[in-house]
């Protein structure tokens, strides 16, 4: 096993929110009260933020807040009893201060007059509804990846975030560490020469973590399971099924793929400067566990060709069958450069040294993905990561798993965000929801 | 085939040219006496006239190694049957009409890429066969003319690729068994060692007769990598006629050995002689049916098993059911009859799970033959949500009119999930009747048709949520607001601005939510840029501070400059929080009337102001910006400063340098520090003449920063200009600045050898002392090759400050080389804070040296030890002492537990060193850890020990001794699913290895097979055998990085496809041991990094088993 995978998200997070004291100032600042949100002063003048999820990735991400200046903890969420319990103790002990609320359903907290921003970290069929809710509150929001559960979900978050003006960072914080801007950088600035095919290679198989079986089982005290179920359909709850293993099962998650797609396909997409497009034509096969456990059914190895109109090719697989295995990998005319969380090579070794001028292309640069967030809040400016960006990162993700599912090529038309022709591939960009929810 | 050439060439010399391949052929003669014996003894028919062959063999692409076989080949088929003679040529030229008119036949022998552009030659290969003459393909034949279509579709289609690749054994079935051209398979399927093309067809169902194929029902030729759902019909020869003329084509042929099958080759003589004209053979179309692969019985079977499926159960037919769904789905009567299928299975008895599983799949594959019975599904509380994730799907009026019919039966989570259907159906015709139920008395119901209209969107969908605003309250009342909001965004995506603008309008009003408002006002702006500016300004300039922030963002989108510009002419006027976002939105404008506005900014009274003004010069601005920032990085500090700077150093232009340039010599004191930094963070090397100016400034900081500078840009040619600056340097810190700096320049030298000449012969002139020591820092940063002796030399150097000097640069040296030397130093100094100094180094430079034992290294710290002058020194030599894993190291640390004050060190060490070399010596390591908690005071180092002592006892069991085979590395295959020999039934032949992969002393338990094998993608298998007193069952606790997979006595007992860290026991298996000898084998997988494994034998519930023995040779 690899330092990649030791380094976790939560490894960065510490590590950036260690970094984030004492490094980044407290450039700009604008109360609450001047932002309008909800005409409360916050005291202290800080950003006010409630956590919604704070299991796994959402404690993390609180965590990274707590570690800022300027941000005010005052509420969590969660449908487990448990997890809110935990995420307000770290609060209260972090901070020192009483008086975290807790809710186990999202609208209550939505609902609170006092809010500047949420942070959402739920499983992939949630975010679309939260999302919504949250900007239609008037609230910025720090959302976890993959954007959507579908590519229609994805469009509707897309969509209220811009029609609400609000701000709006993905959890996609590889944006936010130096060596995969640099490698978006030097291929943007043509270092390479002309980009022809770009390798996007990510995690095989799954990951499971045993949380106690397969098997259908009482539902846990403190579990609001059906809120967890949320517009999924009605299954009986089983341990294995919530919390971190949701990812490897297609009534929540895309499995891998998508949980990665907004990391590394994002990547991709910043270095090939396609971030508002997606490919014209998309082609692979998945291999679909024949799940025996009766649950995890998301594809573990996969392998699709996006064609795009600007010239490139880009090979998404699990990293079995990539050449240089995780990370991603642009070749061009002049060279290649390859970049993953372990780090970055290039043909020619010198470009690993060569300086972008002032005069060149920048890239956005952000040293800190949640601080980036906040500084928008207060500056209104777009984040590292919008919307519209993880929109069409994650697209790559869903249209792949889309072309994989119907086991042949599809044609997809980036304006439009339609299938060209193909109702029956149009059917798999949204999924209905459970009766009551809807967007 | 000589002779042949020497025919033709009387008759033709056009044809051949010197690069005629057969003579860079060198078969073998029991090669060619294969082919000789394969070869049929007799023609089918005789020929009617003797025929003349053109075996084409040019590539304008990819050039196949078995084009000369080939033509061999062909050669000895028609020599040894009579039935033609052939003559070969790589000259396009030859198809020019006068040439070819003297052939019988033409073979295109795995020519690719053939362009066929002169329009002379297209028309005379149509002639050719259109007047009667014969074509044949072989093999890549059929990758040519890839600018010519109808010479494509003359070969049958078009080469895609090949997912039956050269390695495989594929499964070929007979379309026609009873073709004269099959009679050389005796009209049976059969494998065949090759590689298969899949072609796109062109019309070759419709014109010609295809004789051979893969068979896509055979397992083998499914599972192939690429293999599409779509994969039927894949054609490998076939036969068809072309005007007056034939053509002949087979896709074998990539593999030497094909040519030498006697099958294969009859096959071909019996084409060619097809094309030729004199073996009659029938070639009206046969056609294909995809449904042939329509199973009825396996989709019988799976719904059979469906039908009892419920939760927790093996989904195995439910992905058997997407897999068949996938290989059908492209056939409009499949998906219908498989729809069928799945209604009959709604109506029976299956489990409501079952039942569920269908009806989302009805969401995929339905049409609107199921919306009656998934209608008829919604009475039913119990069945209602399954159907209506089928519903909403399904495409066509009717589900909209079923829909629509239900809105006014059923009631509760029913009805709103389908007004929520109907809504993201977009049902026009629903809009009255969810109007009516705007004002449903649940409030769920009326947010549901509420937000289901804002969906529908349309005026009419507007006016209806209007309406039901009048009296709406509540959530239902703010609902409605969004839904508008949402209607009026798709009427300005559609033109109709004034509706969009009459909603935004209203929505603005003082009694709707501020986000409401927000987007109302965005919503305003956007519709009428012409205004946009206009719009802005009265919002930033009104007292209603809610609004700001939306207007201030959206400064970016106003599309007149001067609108702009009048925004910018009235910064001063908004509130301070405004002014920010406002500057943050000017980043997107290049405007020097913009920019001047942003400049003045920099001067604003409140900091926020300020900052942002300086972030937005530095994304907008230009070499004008270059003095406010300078200036304001120089006056400022913390954030502000912060901003200025990296503003500064981003600022793009041609002239921004130049600015730079101008100014650095004109400025002083911290301004011209400023400036200096500029010009290192932005490369600017044509500054570094200015900045040895700079150098020379009175003021010490300045002196300093151009230190600084000149460490990122100088480079060897300013080396004496730096020495000589360092030598006269004044003050501590302004030295250590130059000496970074010369080093620096100096390790810039590509020349390894060369990098310290320079400051070798400034130290040999200069007679300052300060400046010798600071000579001598230098060099042992640059670490030259000369540097080391003159280091050495200078530790003699009579005056004591040149010794310390010398001392320090070796302590600092990045490599164990001058450990002897700081050594004597450290024992016979006179001075005694050299000896420390020198000890200090001494201890670090032990730690380097990785060419001594474990041994060495400690008797040199127990020496070092001894000279330690006090408890301090004595600390740290401990801790470096602690990094040793090895059982020496173990005592030394532990022999100082007794001393008080060194206890804590001794402690730390121990737990440190015990945690390296656990196996190696456990006993002696438990032992030592056992007095450390006896006689430890500190809770926290006892439960270490504790916890280490533990894991060593954990350790217990697991086996270290194993075979391995492999790695099988194979590209690009799914590894752990692919079998290798060691998993085959013929694994006998398999060579096994004893595995030496267990060097990882902290986790004796650790099968490293990086370390055995290297880095890389594979698999390897391990093998061992375990001889059990008693048959009994077991748990096998097992651990993996990546994918594993264990089989006791051939069975499969386990697989799991893992991504993780190798821990012990993550897996555990049952399994059951045989009285006697059990053989046991792990499959293990790599992916990227590091790679192992560990295993071990329980009882079934993890305690110790007793009598058992591993051996990997049963002894």
């Amino acid at each position: 096993m690899t330092n990649r995978s030791r380094s976790t998200r939560r490894d960065f997070l510490k590590a950036a929110s260690a970094a984030a004291v004492g490094a980044m100032g407290l450039p700009l600042f604008i109360p609450s009260s001047a932002l309008g949100r909800s005409g409360a002063v916050a005291p202290g003048d800080r950003i006010r933020i409630g956590c919604i999820g704070v299991g796994g990735m959402g404690i993390g991400n609180m965590q990274a807040f707590l570690g800022l200046p300027g941000v005010h903890i005052v509420a969590v969420c969660d449908v487990d009893a448990k997890h809110r319990a935990e995420a307000r103790s770290i609060v209260e002990t972090k901070t020192g201060r009483k008086g975290v609320a807790e809710y186990n359903d999202f609208r209550e907290l939505i609902a609170r007059s006092d809010l500047d921003a949420v942070s959402i970290a739920t499983p992939d069929h949630w975010h679309a509804l939260i999302a919504t809710a949250a900007a239609k509150a008037g609230l910025d929001i720090y959302g976890e990846k993959p954007l959507g559960y579908s590519i229609a979900e994805g469009r509707a978050i897309v969509d209220a975030v811009e029609r609400y003006g609000i701000v709006w960072q993905t959890g996609s914080w590889q944006r936010s560490v130096r060596n995969f801007r640099y490698a978006c950088e030097l291929v943007r600035n043509g270092r390479i020469g002309k980009v022809h095919t770009v390798r996007v290679g990510l995690p095989s198989g799954h990951s499971i973590s045993e949380q106690g079986g397969s098997q259908p089982a009482p539902v846990p005290e403190g579990f609001d399971y059906d809120l967890w179920l949320g517009p999924a359909p009605s299954v009986p709850y089983s341990p294995n099924r919530c919390h971190w293993n949701f990812r490897w099962i297609s009534d929540y998650s895309g499995g891998q793929l998508t949980d990665w797609a907004g990391h590394h396909c994002d990547i991709a997409q910043w270095g090939m400067g396609t971030e508002l497009t997606s490919p014209v034509e998309i082609e692979g096969v998945g291999n679909f566990p024949k799940a025996k456990d009766g649950l995890f059914d998301t594809a573990k190895n996969y392998r699709f060709v996006c064609t795009y109109k600007e010239g490139f090719t880009m090979i998404v697989a699990d990293r079995l069958q990539q050449p240089k295995g995780m990370g991603v990998h642009f070749e061009g005319t002049d060279g290649w450069i390859w970049v993953d969380r372990e780090g970055i090579d290039t043909s020619p070794k010198s470009l690993l040294t060569s300086a972008i001028g002032p005069d060149e292309i920048h890239l956005y640069r952000s040293d800190d993905h949640h601080q980036n967030f906040l500084d928008c809040v207060r500056s209104r400016a777009e984040t590292v990561t919008p919307a519209r960006v993880a929109h069409r990162s994650i697209m790559i993700g869903h249209l792949g798993l889309i072309a994989m599912k119907l086991g042949r090529k599809v044609r997809w038309n980036p304006e439009t965000e339609r299938f060209v022709n193909d109702p029956e591939a149009d059917r798999l960009l949204s999924r209905p929801m459970r009766s009551p929810w809807h967007l | 085939m000589i002779h042949a050439i020497r025919v033709f060439a009387l008759v033709a010399l056009l044809v051949l040219t010197a690069g005629t391949l057969s003579a860079g052929l060198q078969l073998s003669q029991e090669e060619i006496k294969r082919i000789q014996d394969a070869a049929p003894a007799t023609s089918t028919v005789k020929p009617k006239q003797p025929r003349l062959l053109l075996v084409f063999s040019f590539s304008q692409g990819y050039r196949h190694s078995a084009i000369p076989r080939a033509s061999r080949a062909l050669e000895i088929l028609g020599k040894k049957t009579g039935a033609f003679e052939t003559v070969e040529s790589e000259n396009l030229s030859v198809f020019r009409p006068e040439n070819l008119k003297r052939f019988d036949g033409v073979c295109f022998n795995n020519t690719t890429q053939l362009t066929f552009e002169d329009p002379v030659l297209r028309k005379s290969l149509l002639d050719f066969i259109t007047e009667g003459k014969g074509i044949v393909g072989i093999h890549a034949a059929t990758d040519n003319f890839p600018t010519w279509p109808e010479g494509q579709e003359l070969l049958g289609g078009v080469f895609e690729d090949h997912p039956w690749t050269a390695d495989g054994t594929w499964a070929v079935k007979i379309d026609d068994p009873t073709h004269p051209l099959t009679a050389a398979f005796g009209g049976k399927g059969f494998v065949i060692k090759d590689e298969i093309y899949r072609i796109r067809q062109m019309n070759l169902r419709k014109n010609s007769r295809v004789l051979l194929g893969l068979d896509m029902k055979a397992e083998q030729n499914r599972k192939a990598k690429g293999v599409k759902s779509v994969d039927r019909d894949i054609p490998i020869s076939w036969v068809k006629t072309y005007g007056k003329g034939r053509l002949f084509y087979c896709s074998l042929g990539h593999n030497d050995e094909v040519y030498a099958n006697s099958a294969v080759l009859r096959h071909y003589l019996d084409g060619i002689q097809f094309a030729l004209g004199d073996l009659q053979a029938e070639t009206t179309p046969l056609p294909f049916d995809p449904m042939s692969f329509y199973d009825q019985r396996a989709l019988t079977d799976l719904l059979g098993r469906i039908s009892t499926y419920t939760h927790g159960d093996s989904r195995a037919a439910l992905s058997g059911l997407d897999e068949f769904i996938r290989g059908v789905d492209d056939l409009p009567e499949a998906r219908l009859r498989m729809e069928k299928q799945f209604l009959e299975f709604l109506k029976g008895s299956a489990t409501p799970a079952g039942k569920q599983f269908i009806c989302m799949r009805l969401a995929l594959v339905g049409s609107e033959a199921s919306v009656p019975q998934l209608a008829g599904m919604l009475a039913d509380t119990a069945t209602a949500e399954m159907a209506l994730f089928a519903l909403e799907s399904i495409q066509g009026p009717a589900a909209d009119a079923a829909l629509q019919q239900a809105l006014v039966v059923h009631k509760g989570r029913t009805l709103i999930g389908v007004i929520t259907a109907l809504g993201n159906r977009r049902v026009e015709g629903a809009t009255a009747a969810l109007q009516d139920l705007t004002a449903h008395p649940d409030a769920r119901v009326a947010v549901a048709a509420v937000s289901a209209l804002g969906k529908i969107g349309t005026p009419a969908a507007l006016d209806a949520l209007e309406r039901s605003k009048k009296s709406a309250k509540g959530e239902v009342r703010s609902s409605i607001a969004h839904a508008m909001l949402a209607c009026a965004g798709r009427m300005k995506s559609q033109g109709e601005k004034d509706r969009a603008a009459a909603v935004y309008t209203s929505l603005g009003s003082p009694d709707e939510p501020v986000a409401v408002r927000s987007a109302a006002l965005r919503g305003t702006i956007l519709n009428d840029p012409g205004n946009a500016a206009g719009t802005i300004l009265t919002t930033l300039r009104s007292g209603d501070a809610a609004l700001h922030p939306i207007a201030a963002q959206l400064v970016g989108k106003v599309p007149d400059i001067e609108g702009v510009r009048a925004i910018a002419g009235a910064l001063p006027e908004f509130t301070p929080a405004a002014q920010a976002q406002v500057l943050a939105s000017f980043a997107a404008y290049r405007d020097a009337g913009v920019q001047k506005a942003v400049v003045a900014a920099t001067a604003a009274r409140v900091p926020d102001v300020r900052i942002a003004a300086l972030r937005t010069a530095g994304s907008m601005g230009d070499a004008g910006a270059v003095s406010t920032l300078a200036r304001a990085a120089a006056s400022s500090t913390g954030a502000e400063q912060k901003e200025a700077r990296s503003s500064l150093y981003a600022l793009r232009g041609a002239g921004v340098d130049d600015s730079i340039l101008v100014m650095l010599p004109r400025v002083d004191g911290r301004t011209k520090v400023e400036l200096l930094k500029a010009t290192a963070e932005r490369r600017i090397t044509a500054a570094v003449p200015s900045v040895l100016q700079a150098a020379g400034n009175p003021s010490g900081p300045v002196r300093i920063e151009s230190a600084r500078t000149l460490k990122s840009l100088a480079g060897a040619e300013h080396l004496p200009a730096m020495i000589d600056l360092l030598t006269h340097a004044r003050g501590e810190t302004e030295r250590r600045e130059w000496e970074l700096a010369v080093a620096a320049a100096a390790r810039r030298i590509p020349d390894r050898a060369r990098q310290d000449e320079a400051v070798l012969a400034a130290y040999a002139r200069t007679k300052d002392k300060q400046a010798r020591a600071s000579l001598i820092s230098v060099l042992g940063k640059i670490e030259g090759p000369a540097s080391l002796t003159t280091l050495r030399t200078a530790l003699k150097d009579p005056d004591p400050e040149i010794r310390l000097a010398a001392i320090r640069a070796l302590a600092g040296w990045s490599a164990a080389d001058p450990y002897p030397d700081l050594w004597a130093v450290a024992q016979g100094a006179k001075e005694s804070g050299h000896r420390v100094l020198a000890l200090r180094g001494s201890v670090r430079l032990i730690g380097l040296d990785s060419t001594s034992g474990a041994e060495q290294t400690v008797r040199r710290y127990k020496e070092a030890m001894a000279l330690a002058p006090n408890a301090a020194e004595r600390k740290l030599l401990l801790s470096a002492v602690g990094k040793v894993p090895s059982i020496g190291a173990l005592r030394m640390a532990a022999s100082y537990l007794n001393d008080a004050e060194l206890r804590p060190e001794a402690e730390a060490a121990i737990l440190n060193i015990a945690e390296g070399i656990a196996d190696t010596a456990r006993p002696e390591t438990v032992r030592q850890l056992r007095q450390l908690m006896a006689s430890s005071g500190n809770d926290v180092n006892v439960k270490k020990a504790d916890a280490l002592i533990k894991n060593i006892e954990r350790l217990d069991d697991y086996i270290t001794s194993w075979d391995f085979a492999g790695p099988y590395e194979e590209k690009d295959a799914r590894l752990l699913e692919k079998s290798f020999p060691p998993e085959e039934p013929a694994a006998a032949s398999v060579q096994w290895t004893a595995f030496r992969g267990m060097t990882d002393a902290g986790r004796p338990w650790l099968l490293e097979c990086d370390k055995a094998f290297g880095p890389g993608d594979g698999v390897v298998y391990l093998r061992t055998n375990v001889w059990s007193p008693v048959d009994q069952k077991v748990t096998l606790e097992a651990g993996s990085d990546y994918g594993i997979k264990i089989w006791v006595n051939t069975t499969r007992v386990h697989t799991n496809s893992a991504v993780r860290n190798v821990a012990p026991g993550t897996d555990r298996v049952p399994a059951t041991l045989q009285k006697g000898w059990n053989i046991l084998m792990m499959k293990l997988e790599q992916g990227d990094g590091s790679w192992g494994a560990c295993l071990r034998v329980r009882t079934p519930d993890g305690g110790k088993l007793e009598g058992i023995r591993i051996s990997t040779t049963q002894n």
